[in-house]
């Protein structure tokens, strides 16, 4: 009976959070949209395949933000953290000019950022690998 | 001959005291209790010939007028006109040589390197072992941080030298010879951010860094706070400086003179980066108010600098449901409640004014914890 009860509390308590995507959803997504955009040859389809990826992201922190007005929870936390690790993908995605040169600035961009305030030599996070691997899709 | 022996024991008696300064007293160690005696980084300053010790020097012969908030004394005319070129950028206030003192007071331990002849030597930074400081390096300390902070405001939103003291002092204690894989120098820089401001080689093809333009900002500043690092960095952008990674480098970062004034220009000027071009445009986009507001957007860039790093920072923004509808104040305390990293560094600043105010001792405001009593 109490279990029955704890479950119907949960039930009318978080209805919506419960089909939330979470940050493993993403890494499926990515790596979807990745794959396509390895096979894809025209630049600018490349870009959109990204600029997919990050509206769903922003779709997905808007619905937590709808269910959770004051304040966000860990699992919107990983995936902003994931949205914005990918800035300088962003950034370089709606420039005209993607030459070596800014390419690399932009993965460097990711690098540091990655590695403010940790000790030198760490391992870049899963986040910053996925958008390394995506500014290389965009340069490539 | 005895009479010759006598006079030479005598004289070089006298070099060192002269040379050290006072005695032999180590700001660092004021009561005298740790028992200092390693004078490498007093010795590594007197050798230095670098623009800024020049600098620092010529202040020293000409005091300057006195600092806000101190008792008259006679300005000399020249002395004034030095001053006011000085902080001629001089809406901002200057961290008091008596917070750094005590700050200089904790011990952050680690491992320190002296650079007497270029080469990297390194000590432990615990119990005896720590070097002395004497007054006319933490002067020089003083000299140089304040300096770095005018210079670096220069054309752009200025440093709140609030933050840099607790930074520095969270980081550091201004041990400004620190060096291990965490980080080198007084700001403790590891290889990726200095990379972004100096550039580098990348298959032999020259790669400008992200914050590149904060060393080109001052290398075209005009204001004389500037003077001095141009000299030391005029080269940094042709030849990048080698990264703090490894041990051989160490010098670089932390030698009392170039090292230190390269430390400082290279850890203000990423802070700057951070604050200006990857914190503010995240606020921007959710609460433009508040990205206008100095106090919020610097409790960020700080927390950056914690493990959350600047993503976390951004997140942060989103997290606490910032808006135009924030109040500045409001949003400070919500920085503050949910970041472990402002709680710690706050932790260290109560420490520096515990040792600052004795007779405050765990009573400190909210006014001193943010630095208000160690600016003038």
């Amino acid at each position: 009976m109490r279990t029955i009860a704890l479950t119907c509390t949960l039930f009318f308590i978080q209805p919506s959070l419960a089909g939330l995507k979470v940050r493993a959803d993403f890494s499926k997504e990515s790596q979807i949209l990745m794959s396509k955009a390895e096979k894809e040859s025209d630049k600018n389809k490349r870009v959109l395949l990204l600029e997919k990826l990050k509206a769903s992201l922003e779709k997905t922190l808007d619905q937590y933000e709808k269910e959770n007005p004051d304040s966000g929870g860990e699992k919107e936390k990983e995936i902003s953290r994931f949205l914005y690790t990918l800035d300088p993908a962003f950034d370089l995605a709606a420039e005209k000019k993607k030459d070596e040169t800014r390419c690399e600035q932009a993965a460097q961009a990711v690098r540091s950022s990655n590695n403010l305030g940790k000790q030198e030599g760490t391992e870049l996070t899963v986040d910053a690998k996925e958008t390394l691997r995506w500014i290389e899709l965009l340069c490539k | 001959m005895r009479q010759w022996a006598i006079l030479l024991i005598f004289s070089i008696f006298c070099g060192a005291a002269t040379a050290f300064g006072a005695g032999s007293i180590c700001v660092n160690d004021k009561d005298g209790t740790r028992e200092l005696t390693n004078q490498d980084i007093n010795r590594a300053l007197l050798k230095s010939k670098d623009a800024l010790y020049t600098a620092f020097q010529t202040e020293k012969k000409n005091p300057a007028c006195d600092p806000p908030g101190s008792s008259g004394t006679k300005a000399v005319k020249g002395t004034m006109t030095s001053l006011a070129a000085t902080l001629s950028n001089s809406n901002i206030p200057q961290i008091k040589k008596a917070c750094i003192e005590a700050s200089l007071q904790r011990e952050p331990g680690n491992n320190g390197y002296s650079c007497l002849n270029g080469q990297p030597k390194k000590f432990s930074n615990s119990g005896s072992s720590a070097p002395c400081l004497n007054q006319t390096t933490v002067d020089f300390l003083h000299f140089a941080v304040n300096k770095a902070t005018a210079c670096i405001s220069d054309g752009r939103m200025p440093i709140d030298p609030r933050i840099i003291l607790k930074k520095i002092n969270n980081e550091t204690a201004f041990n400004f010879y620190i060096a291990y894989p965490g980080g080198v120098g007084i700001g403790q820089l590891i290889s990726d951010p200095v990379k972004d401001i100096a550039g580098y080689t990348k298959n032999g093809k020259f790669i400008k860094g992200n914050a590149s333009y904060v060393l080109e900002d001052l290398m075209n500043s005009k204001n004389p706070a500037c003077a001095a690092f141009k000299e030391i960095l005029k080269n940094d952008l042709k030849t990048p400086p080698p990264h703090g990674g490894a041990t051989k480098n160490y010098c670089t970062w932390v030698s009392p003179d170039q090292g230190l004034a390269r430390s400082l220009i290279y850890g203000m000027g990423y802070y700057v980066h951070v604050r200006d071009k990857v914190i503010k445009p995240a606020l921007e986009k959710r609460a433009s108010k508040l990205a206008n507001n100095a106090e919020v957007l610097n409790y960020l860039t700080l927390h950056a600098y914690g493990p959350d790093g600047p993503e976390g920072a951004k997140s942060l923004v989103r997290q606490l449901r910032f808006s135009n509808t924030t109040a500045p104040g409001e949003a400070r305390s919500k920085i503050e409640g949910a970041s472990a990293y402002l709680k710690s560094t706050e932790k260290k600043m109560e420490e520096l004014l515990d040792i600052l105010q004795p007779d405050q001792k765990d009573k400190h405001g909210k006014s001193a914890l943010k630095g208000d009593a160690c600016v003038q």
